[in-house]
């Protein structure tokens, strides 16, 4: 009996202890140690798409903080959104936008640094696939580097990822070091990438070796401007840009807004590649899980939910970048329009209101004569092509580069280099001339019967010159124009934007006004190009103030504007002018007295608005050259600085 | 050292048989009873008796045992028993539950009377359940605290850890709201951990669990619960001692004839303190406040005013989601014992309906206890007990639905209080039937929470099945072995699904329109198996030298797995879960794991003269939860304790007063373990949801990357803790005090510790960081009244604790927190802090100085008001980002570093969470047939954050048609410059404010319980053994100055974040009527 009991206490213990070892070395079922990834080539593929994927990565970056907060608060648009405290200059480094920001860029670098250590782990690659992975790794890398030596200055330059908790405590680089260092990985990276072209390509979210040339040409002019000041590094921008020029893998697009239409649509431009880079997002409403999507603040404000989308616009446009455009001001006709169709295209000449989920809403005029209260137009919902419409995701993609930044860049380091050369003349004007289009633009509408009855402004609609076509709705794209009336009788109709690419003559149709009978042809003019051309024989400093002008113009709207205006020593000096043109004006004035710029009129629906316009100028000081390093970092990082005056 | 049961059997004469589930493991051990079962007979002298409580009433089923033998016999119904002894001097032992054992020598006289004296008050031969063993009182050297098992029974609760509160000095039982079924928080001696989980290891007649689902046990069969505070007691749990240790037994049967037993009641329960809200008239006049042109549009049409609401009652929508609750439980069960076999077999019904509608509860539980002694030398027993409980309803205090959550306004209190209370140019009477109402204005969608409540089903559903067996084995007399065999299967299952009635799945809102009916469900499943060897050796030398020495082998061994998906636009509103696979499906959730932990233990108790008394023990833990391949895969955990029984000194002796006197002091090291099974292993994951894709080519491409960073260097979180104790009795232990002093140090904190974001990476879990938890108890037991007529004993403890951290991360001196699902305006603010050489959890914000008044500002010309140079502005996160728009009536914070900025850098602690003493009062009275328990509870000194009057006194913007308390009727307007309520749509509310911190002090009567007992004469012939009637009350009366629903209150749990009071599911106050009765 006694022995049975032994017998059977000593087996069961034995037992038990024979599973003790596997007791205590259990393998994770449910995810994947580092140790057993990185063997295929779908593995490295996997890892990359994560190193790319922090570009669009939640809240963080191409999604609304960068957007709405960090990048915003210049001359060419400004935040009504109080809670941006960033796009306010208030921002201190508890601040949330700017610990993501960070935290974001550094994600990106650690899972760069994490796949470059690890790829040799894998087998049956082809040499190149591997060199390219390398390269576009190398590339990611730095240009998280250097977004974050520009919006943060001195940064940790963390170049091999993170083994354990003492890892982080890692002191900072200068600013110029970094620059260094970000030029020196993509000058390695351009040449492991030298055979992945765009034309290669069908598609724009992989970097290829003229998107590092262009990168290198950007980074190049930081490294060369304020407050760095390398200024050797100019003539290194010139040499990248020109590399891009004359690989000729990109040209402009001849319509600026099909660049835009293009993003929204997911449409990738095969034949000009003028976006030479971009931020992929991605909406199948099918598989709501699989999407990568943006939250759509930068737009015309849109509230209810209908095929357009809806927008709760946080941005406004200043009456700054209206103005910036070649336009003509006319009083009595009540018109103020520009040969170039970029302005009406990057501030919306109208707002939505309506709209139920099968109809779209209306667009309405805004007034002529207003411009402070103008949203962004560049990125329009209608063109997305997604369907049915997440009303408050957006899949629309985001262009990192552009070729006609290129030839700004080239044009702005020859005038650094060698002056207002007529190679930066060349450059400069093919963007200008690109504005305004080509073909011919509708100079004026002829009234051939006045009509009756009208008691109120009939609506003048001009046929399109451009027509985009989607599955539920078709939006066209004409010149518009607007009618006075009095008597009864429409007395005149006015362009307002005249548009451009007409090859015929287009229709006018009078609809509305309460009156019959008008009638009306339209007046087509060719659109001489050399118009657009910049001024000739100018000095040195004021070829740059037109650079600095056409950037404006050009790449608003882009998330670039902050960062150039530092460069060029210019930003503080911009954001208080914008302040003080918001509550008061400025001092040019139309040959009729009103003023060129007026103040952003107050009333009580946006008394928040002006305020907060105003307030940027208040608001910025000599330390919001760069971001506060945010408390994230600061408090558990011994090594750790901050940034004077934070 | 008391001689454990094995000796105390007779002849086995039956057997039973059960139809055990499941467990092979429990199988086999019932195959060894059957097997091994032998017959032993002894027989000489035959002796009768009678057993008699102190008023002399018999008493039947006591167990009497020949001392030294396995002849037993149980009284009979009239108290009597028969039992045969050996001729020569034999020792008979009666006992009885909660009666004092009683050992009586036998001498001539064959006809005993025998008086047996319940176990209150003189008690220090009386056996404590200590971890692996038990102890006599008056042996036990570490700090020891019991719970009052009897009296926690008298409260009306569904689970013990509702009753524990109170109970035992140093243990703090908290609730964060009322929500039928929820898990209680249980801490003993202040938060260790400062990120990890603080509650105590659990042990279920002798099964170590880490976190139980506790309404699995029914209260009713709980026998003893213990609760082990001190080094010296928990240290021979180690790696898992250090939050202390609960250790519960569950009722066995007793020997002789079957007993029945029935507990029954029956009960309402109902809400007694509701918010206070506006009423139609002040409702409307608010609203033509905050916008005239939409008041006038909305509710001054056809000639209606304001004065036309005065005497409109409006729709008290609290009372439209609260009721009154029907609560009732029965228990039945039937024990016994004969020859060697002692069996106990109860089930148990619970019906708890929610006092806010469509939320309940329910349990069914059945439990099996048989235990074999087989032969002199070797007993087998096995225990089984499984449960099914199901909790319904929305839960109040969680926006619930997975989709579009963080919006206060799924919070379904948060809803009911805001809801208009009437309809302006709509019917009036509609707004209780629309789904939506059709006054909101755009982007506010807030459902008729009505059909929130009834329409949003959740539904948590818990089985769980515990087989736990032994076998023990005395080689001698003085070394015995005991294996145990114990599995413990739980399977949980949530179902979600949200119809066309929900905000989440109505066409008319946002989240509906977006995902359409959906739904969600995830089973889980925890398996966990123990064994466990002890072998014990006891010894008395003499009678100066007494020894004990324990060893332990242990392996235990947890799987866990998680599997279920969620779908959206599913097609059919009708079939609910059913149909949704027909759905579009996200989120699939297919996870598994598993941890191993295998433990050395030794352990020596030694007694020399009686007086001074030793207990040394070590414990060697090994988990996989640690590197195997790194120095740390085991941790040590030893303990020391001595105490001096001074009363059995002479210089004491002489003292008649005093009955008992005992110093005790421990020290020893105790570990926390309670981390993710492989946080050692950096994590490479597909997360699911929409982060985790690349686009190219306008497809997308897996993004895998590592997601939590691992640390191969990871440790056992330890805790020293030192205990210094004074145990005294004073006139026979009428008295009787406990004193404890404790000072615990928890270093090598396991932290989920922030680390620079340029790593990549936002935390680690890592061994950084110590704690304290320093304090002092007091426990005292009184007889008040003895005698024939009234008795009154009654039972005081109060405990202060003070928690402190001596160290973070090294880099930083605090951890702030924000407090999510506030809704996107405050989710990201700041509303706590950790800092060094303070309390884990403080709140953390603004100081309130009143409001902005009308001096503070310049007028202008144009009307507008500009504030003075000299008067600070607020321009914090969520700010106003200019002085132009600080507006008079915006609330006014203090401007600490004086910068003339208010903003994060003003952020300071305007709160402390952490009570300054908490304590029970429990009274037993009995009266002849009648006896009362009356228990108090309370706590000092603790604040609440309630966060219900942020979004409820003139939360930003306050929406029309949004409801707010009546509070804010006296809001800041010109004319009414209050420096207390802001004016509607100020500026700058949108921070966590001392406005809002409240003292959180409450005495509360948690428990009366009136029993009567028919006398036993009229019973006995109407065949009971027992009949008791009783009327009993839970959460009676509470006195309090907190101004929210309750002060026992912590919606965000007890880590970081306590004591934060938002949309809490009420407390309930219940009334029932009960039956004891006894076959």
């Amino acid at each position: 009996m006694k022995r049975h009991i032994i017998n059977i206490a000593i087996i069961g213990s034995l037992v038990f202890s024979v599973s003790c070892k596997k007791v205590l070395q259990t393998t994770p079922t449910s995810f994947l140690a580092p140790a057993n990834y990185f063997q295929t080539q779908t593995q490295i593929d996997t890892y990359l798409a994560s190193v790319y994927d922090v570009l669009n990565n939640d809240v963080f970056w191409y999604r609304d903080q960068f957007r709405t907060q960090i990048s915003e608060g210049t001359d060419e648009s400004y935040s009504t959104n109080t809670a941006a405290l960033a796009a306010h200059y208030s921002a201190a480094p508890t601040e949330t936008s700017v610990n993501n920001l960070w935290k974001a860029i550094y994600q990106g670098v650690e899972r760069a640094n994490t796949l470059l250590e690890n790829i040799d782990k894998a087998s049956g690659l082809t040499d190149a696939y591997k060199r390219h992975t390398i390269g576009e790794c190398k590339f990611l890398r730095a240009y998280y580097l250097f977004t974050a030596t520009q919006h943060f200055g001195d940064v940790p330059l963390k170049i091999t990822s993170t083994k354990s908790p003492a890892d982080g405590q890692i002191a900072f680089t200068p600013s110029k070091a970094v620059y260094d260092y970000v030029i020196q990985e993509m000058t390695d990276a351009e040449a492991m990438l030298i055979d992945q072209k765009a034309s290669n390509l069908s598609y724009t979210e992989r970097v290829t070796y003229t998107t590092v040339e262009a990168m290198l040409a950007r980074v190049c002019l930081f490294a060369a401007g304020n407050p760095v000041n390398d200024t050797k590094r100019y003539a290194d921008a010139l040499a990248w840009a020109k590399k891009v020029v004359a690989s000729g893998e990109h040209r402009l697009n001849p319509d600026y807004r099909q660049i835009f239409i293009n993003e929204s649509a997911d449409l990738y431009d095969n034949t000009y590649h003028e976006v030479m880079w971009e931020v992929g997002f991605y909406f199948n409403a099918s598989l709501p899980a699989l999407r990568e999507i943006t939250n759509p603040l930068i737009g015309v404000n849109n509230n209810s939910i209908n095929p357009y989308g809806k927008v709760a616009a946080n941005t406004r446009s200043t009456a700054i970048l209206y103005r910036a455009y070649t336009s003509t001001y006319n009083p009595t006709a009540q018109t103020d329009a520009s040969p170039d169709i970029r302005r009406d295209w990057c501030v919306a000449p109208y707002t939505l209101t309506g709209g139920t989920t099968t109809t779209n809403p209306t667009e309405v005029p805004i007034a002529w004569n207003s411009w402070w209260m103008r949203y962004p137009g560049k990125w329009r919902r209608q063109y997305e092509t997604a369907r049915p419409i997440d009303p408050n995701n957006s899949p629309q993609n985001s262009p990192l580069m552009r070729y006609s930044d290129v030839l700004l860049m080239l044009a702005e380091a020859e005038n650094e280099v060698n002056g207002p050369t007529s190679v930066a003349y060349d450059a400069i004007n093919q963007v200008r001339r690109r504005g305004y289009g080509t073909g011919s633009r509708v100079s004026s509408v002829t009234i051939t019967n006045a009509g009756t009855g009208y008691t109120t402004v009939p609506t003048i609609t001009i046929g399109a010159s451009l027509t985009f076509n989607n599955t539920l709705f078709t939006v066209t794209n004409g010149a518009t124009a607007t009618a006075l009336i009095s008597g009864g009788k429409i007395t005149s109709i006015n362009i307002t934007s005249p548009n451009a690419f007409y090859t015929t003559v287009p229709t006018v149709t009078i609809t509305g006004g309460n009156g019959t009978g008008a009638t009306a042809t339209a007046v087509l003019q060719t659109i001489d190009q050399t118009a657009a051309d910049l001024t000739p024989g100018l000095t040195r400093d004021d070829f740059r103030l037109a650079i600095q002008n056409e950037r404006l113009k050009e790449l608003n709207g882009e998330f670039l504007r902050r960062q150039d205006l530092k460069r060029w020593g210019i930003l503080l000096s911009t954001v208080k002018s914008r302040g003080d043109l918001a509550s008061s004006g400025g001092t040019n004035r139309f040959p009729n007295g009103v003023q060129m710029i007026p103040p952003l009129s107050s009333s009580s629906s946006n008394v928040n608005d002006l305020a907060l316009a105003i307030a940027d100028g208040q608001n910025i000081t000599d330390r919001f050259i760069y971001l506060p390093i945010p408390s994230s970092e600061i408090t558990t990082n011994a090594k750790s600085k901050q940034n004077p005056g934070f | 050292m008391k001689r454990s049961f094995t000796k105390h059997a007779e002849q086995f004469s039956q057997r039973m048989s059960f139809a055990v589930q499941r467990c092979r493991g429990i199988l086999l051990i019932i195959g060894l009873v059957a097997a091994f079962c032998t017959t032993a007979t002894a027989q000489q002298r035959q002796i009768t008796g009678t057993v008699v409580d102190k008023k002399g009433e018999p008493m039947p089923g006591v167990s009497v045992l020949v001392k030294g033998t396995q002849t037993g016999a149980p009284t009979d119904l009239n108290g009597k028993f028969t039992i045969r002894v050996p001729q020569d001097k034999a020792v008979l032992v009666f006992s009885f539950i909660g009666y004092l054992t009683k050992e009586v020598a036998v001498g001539t006289d064959n006809n005993l009377k025998i008086t047996l004296n319940e176990n209150e008050g003189t008690a220090l031969n009386e056996v404590v359940i200590i971890g692996y063993g038990q102890q006599a009182k008056k042996d036990v050297t570490g700090s020891v605290g019991q719970a009052s098992v009897t009296d926690m029974q008298k409260a009306v609760v569904r689970s013990f850890e509702e009753s524990l509160a109170g109970r035992v000095a140093g243990v703090q039982v908290s609730s964060g709201d009322g929500q039928p079924g929820d898990a209680l928080n249980i801490v003993i001696r202040g938060n260790n951990s400062v990120t990890g989980n603080n509650s105590p290891l659990y042990v279920i007649d002798g099964f170590p669990i880490e976190n139980p689902d506790n309404n699995i046990l029914n209260p009713n069969e709980i026998e003893t619960l213990t609760v082990l505070k001190d080094a010296s007691s928990t240290a021979i749990y180690g790696a898992r001692g250090a939050n202390g240790v609960i250790l519960i037994t569950t009722k066995k049967g007793k020997m002789g004839d079957a007993v029945i037993n029935y507990n029954g009641y029956y009960g309402i329960s109902s809400v007694t303190k509701r918010q206070q809200l506006m009423n139609p008239y002040q409702f409307v006049q608010l609203q033509n406040e905050i916008n005239p042109t939409v008041t006038a549009a909305t509710y001054f049409t056809n000639g209606k005013t304001l004065d036309s609401y005065k005497d409109n009652p409006g729709i008290d929508w609290q009372d439209q989601v609260l009721r009154k609750g029907p609560f009732s439980n029965h228990n039945l069960s039937i024990s016994g014992g004969s020859g060697g076999t002692r069996y106990f077999i109860s089930g148990s019904y619970t019906n708890q309906q929610g006092v806010v509608i469509a939320s309940d509860y329910k349990r069914g539980q059945g439990r099996i206890s048989l235990d074999q002694q087989v032969n002199k030398k070797l007993k087998v027993g096995v225990t089984t007990n499984y449960t099914n409980s199901i909790s319904n309803g929305t839960v109040p205090r969680n926006q619930t639905s997975s989709i579009g959550g963080n919006d206060i306004n799924f919070n379904l209190l948060y809803a009911a209080w805001s809801y208009r209370p009437v309809a302006g140019s709509s019917d009036p009477g509609s707004l209780l039937d629309d789904l939506l109402d059709p006054d909101l204005i755009t982007g506010d969608q807030r459902i008729n929470p009505i059909y929130s409540a009834l329409n949003e089903y959740n539904k948590r559903i818990n089985n769980v099945f515990i087989g736990n067996a032994y076998a023990e084995y005395s080689f001698t007399k003085n070394l015995t072995y005991r294996v145990t065999a114990a599995a413990n299967l739980a399977k949980g299952r949530n179902e979600v699904f949200n119809n066309t009635q929900t905000r989440a799945g109505s066409p008319l809102t946002i989240q509906g329109q977006a995902n359409g009916i959906n739904g969600s469900f995830l089973n889980t499943e925890t398996n966990d198996y123990i064994t466990e060897n002890v072998l014990t050796y006891n010894k008395a030398f003499n009678k100066n030298n007494v020894l004990t020495a324990t060893g332990i082998y242990s392996i235990q061994y947890d799987k866990s797995k998680a599997n279920g998906y969620s779908a959206i636009h599913v097609p059919d509103d009708t079939r609910g879960l059913d149909a949704l696979a027909y759905g579009t499906i996200t989120n699939p959730v297919y996870t598994t794991s598993d941890y191993g932990l295998q433990s050395f233990a030794a352990r020596l108790n030694y007694s020399w003269m009686e007086k001074y008394l030793f207990t040394a023990s070590i414990r060697a833990d090994g988990s996989s939860k640690f590197d195997p391949n790194g120095p740390n895969q085991y941790g040590y955990f030893p303990s020391g304790a001595i105490a001096w029984r001074l009363g059995q000194e002479k210089f004491i002796k002489k003292y008649d007063f005093i009955s008992n006197a005992k110093l005790r002091a421990s020290y020893g090291v105790t570990g926390n373990n309670r981390i993710g099974p492989y946080d050692y292993q950096s994590q490479i994951t597909f997360y699911n949801g929409s982060n985790a894709y690349y686009v190219f080519n306008n497809a997308i491409v897996p993004a895998y990357t590592i997601t939590t960073l691992g640390n191969r260097d990871l440790k056992w979180e330890s805790t020293g803790q030192f205990d210094a104790g004074l145990d005294l009795g004073f006139f026979k232990d009428r008295i009787q005090l406990e004193l404890d002093y404790y000072d615990k140090r928890t270093y090598d904190l396991l932290l989920n510790t922030p680390i620079p974001t340029s790593t990549g990476y936002a935390n680690i879990t890592a061994n950084v960081g110590k704690t304290q938890n320093r304090g002092f108890e007091l426990t005292l037991n009184t007889i008040n009244l003895t005698g024939k007529g009234l008795n009154w004993s009654s039972s005081f403890n109060i405990s202060f604790n003070k928690n402190k951290i001596l160290a973070l991360n090294g880099q930083t001196d605090n951890l702030l927190t924000a407090v999510g699902g506030q809704g996107n305006a405050l989710n990201n603010i700041v509303g706590y802090i950790a800092k060094v050489g303070k309390p884990i959890s403080q709140m953390y914000g603004l100081v309130y100085d009143g409001n902005y008044q009308l001096s503070d500002f310049t007028r202008l010309p144009n009307g507008t008001y500009l504030l003075k140079d000299n008067v600070p502005s607020y321009s914090g996160s969520n700010g106003v980002a200019t002085r132009a728009l600080q507006q008079p009536g915006d609330p006014k914070y203090k401007d600490i570093n004086g910068d003339g900025l208010v903003n994060d850098n003003d952020l300071t602690v305007i709160g402390d969470p952490n009570p300054i003493h908490t304590g029970g009062f429990n009274n037993n009275f009995t009266y002849k047939n009648f006896d009362l328990n009356i228990f108090l509870q309370w706590s000092y000194g603790n604040d609440i954050y309630n966060a219900n009057r942020v979004n409820l006194e003139g939360s930003t913007p306050i929406g029309l048609t949004v409801n707010q308390l009546a509070t804010y009727v006296n809001r800041w307007t010109p004319t009414n410059p209050s420096n207390s309520y802001y004016r509607v749509n100020a500026n700058g509310t949108r921070v966590t404010t001392s406005r809002v911190v409240e003292d959180g002090s409450f005495m509360r009567l948690k428990t009366v319980q009136l029993g009567y007992t028919l006398p036993s004469k009229i019973l006995q012939k109407a065949g009971f053994k027992t009949l008791r009637a009783y009327a009993a009350a839970q959460n009676i009366a509470t006195l309090t100055g907190y101004s929210g629903p309750d002060p026992e209150v912590s919606v965000k749990g007890y880590g970081l974040t306590q004591g934060y009071d938002f949309s809490a599911y009420p407390r309930a106050f219940t009334v029932t009527l009960g039956l004891n009765l006894s076959l």
